[in-house]
């Protein structure tokens, strides 16, 4: 039958359960360490994996970046083509006189042949006109058309006036 | 002698505590920076292949396009073509021009710039108003401002106001890797709209060797 001897001096051994923590202890860091190196390994090797990937990613971007710059005549031109066109939207959406002069167009073709346009101001804000009737007939025609007038938003009698020599002046305010 | 044995035993777990700390932080910011850049470069990729693409399905057209697009707002003050298309269009439609002047200064709004055009013309009421028409369908872009137009048993005369734009061309391309975009609906709108403008006679810009003068530096590569 085995016997056990302890030949350490009184006092030197470690005894109960400090000695199981201390094996315990002893333990975890063994295991640690093994977790430290297969840690250390799996790192490595998707490190090295990585940096394949990269370089292989990296030079399909170089050689796109390469084959981009020999169509660099196309991309100028479509960034020109995009810088025009934004500032062409830009000039186009300023205020402009042409539309009210469209607007107003039908209107003064349409005078009967007795009544004359005198003076015809347009801006991009409103419309002033001035307008010679000879006769009332015509006069109430063209205040009938007035109120037939659906494009405009705002339609002002600026003056209204008579001599017998050339009939009804008309001066009107439009604004679209 | 209970001081060494603690020590061997909680020296092994010490060290394993700092070489995680240490090594374990070191690599895992190494992989996770390789992974940004993998990241990264793999954007660039998608964004290359796309403008690659882009380009070369836009070559064929984009060239006359950005003709267009430079005629009708070049880079260059345009006083000078938008008299001389005024003079053109007055005698197409058969009416008379005069006092043309232009405002001395510019104005520029948003990299937006743009010179004031008065003169007057003497015709009849439907020829003055198809010649307003034109001016603003023809190219440099030009708008018609203010109208004047008055009418007695001699004819008809009109005083007319004219903005007339121009833009300074780009001066850098966007980064390599920065992709583009094919033309909006509303771009291709615009694109069609100016396209049907009537051309100055000569849109051609000669080439340096072609003017006579000589060339130092770099082309400006927006030349279209």
């Amino acid at each position: 039958m085995a016997t056990k001897i302890n030949l350490l001096p009184p006092g030197f051994g470690v005894t109960g359960n400090l000695g199981k923590i201390l094996k315990a202890v002893r333990m975890v860091g063994v295991i640690g360490l093994a977790f430290f190196l297969v840690f250390g390994l799996g790192i490595s090797i998707y490190f090295i994996v990585s940096t394949i990937t990269f370089n292989a990613l990296k030079s399909e971007t170089n050689s796109l970046k390469e084959q981009v710059k020999t169509l660099q005549t196309t991309e100028q031109q479509i960034v020109l083509l995009k810088d025009r066109i934004g500032k062409i939207n830009m000039a186009l959406g300023l205020p402009e006189a042409i539309k009210n002069l469209i607007a107003i167009e039908p209107f003064i073709s349409n005078l009967s042949s007795s009544a004359s346009l005198n003076q015809l101001e347009i801006d991009a804000q409103k419309i002033d006109l001035s307008f010679q009737f000879r006769s009332t007939a015509d006069t109430s025609a063209f205040i009938k058309s007035l109120s037939d007038m659906k494009d405009f938003r705002s339609v002002v009698l600026t003056s209204f006036g008579y001599d017998s020599t050339n009939g009804y002046t008309v001066g009107i305010s439009i604004t679209k | 002698m209970i001081y060494k044995r603690i020590l061997s035993s909680t020296l092994p777990l010490i060290i394993v505590i700092i070489l995680f700390l240490v090594f374990g932080n070191y690599g895992i910011g190494r992989v996770r920076n390789l992974r940004s850049q993998i990241s990264q470069t793999r954007q660039d990729k998608t964004a290359l292949t796309e403008k690659l693409n882009m380009l070369r399905t836009i070559s064929t057209t984009v060239e006359s396009s950005s003709q267009f697009a430079a005629s009708a707002l070049p880079g260059e003050n345009t006083v000078l073509p938008a008299r001389a298309r005024i003079k053109e269009l007055a005698v197409a439609n058969g009416v008379v021009l005069s006092n043309l002047k232009s405002d001395l200064g510019a104005s520029d709004v948003s990299g937006l710039s743009s010179v004031r055009l008065n003169f007057d013309l003497a015709g009849t009421r439907s020829e003055i108003i198809a010649f307003l028409k034109l001016i603003e369908n023809t190219a440099p872009i030009s708008l018609v401002d203010k109208i004047t137009f008055s009418e007695s048993v001699e004819g008809s005369s009109a005083t007319i106001s004219v903005k007339t734009f121009w833009a300074a061309f780009p001066q850098t391309l966007p980064a390599v890797t920065k992709s583009i975009t094919d033309l909006t609906v509303e771009e291709k709108n615009t694109l069609d709209k100016i396209s049907a403008f009537a051309q100055p006679a000569s849109t051609e810009i000669p080439t340096d060797s072609e003017a006579g003068g000589e060339s130092i530096g770099r082309q400006n590569p927006f030349l279209p």
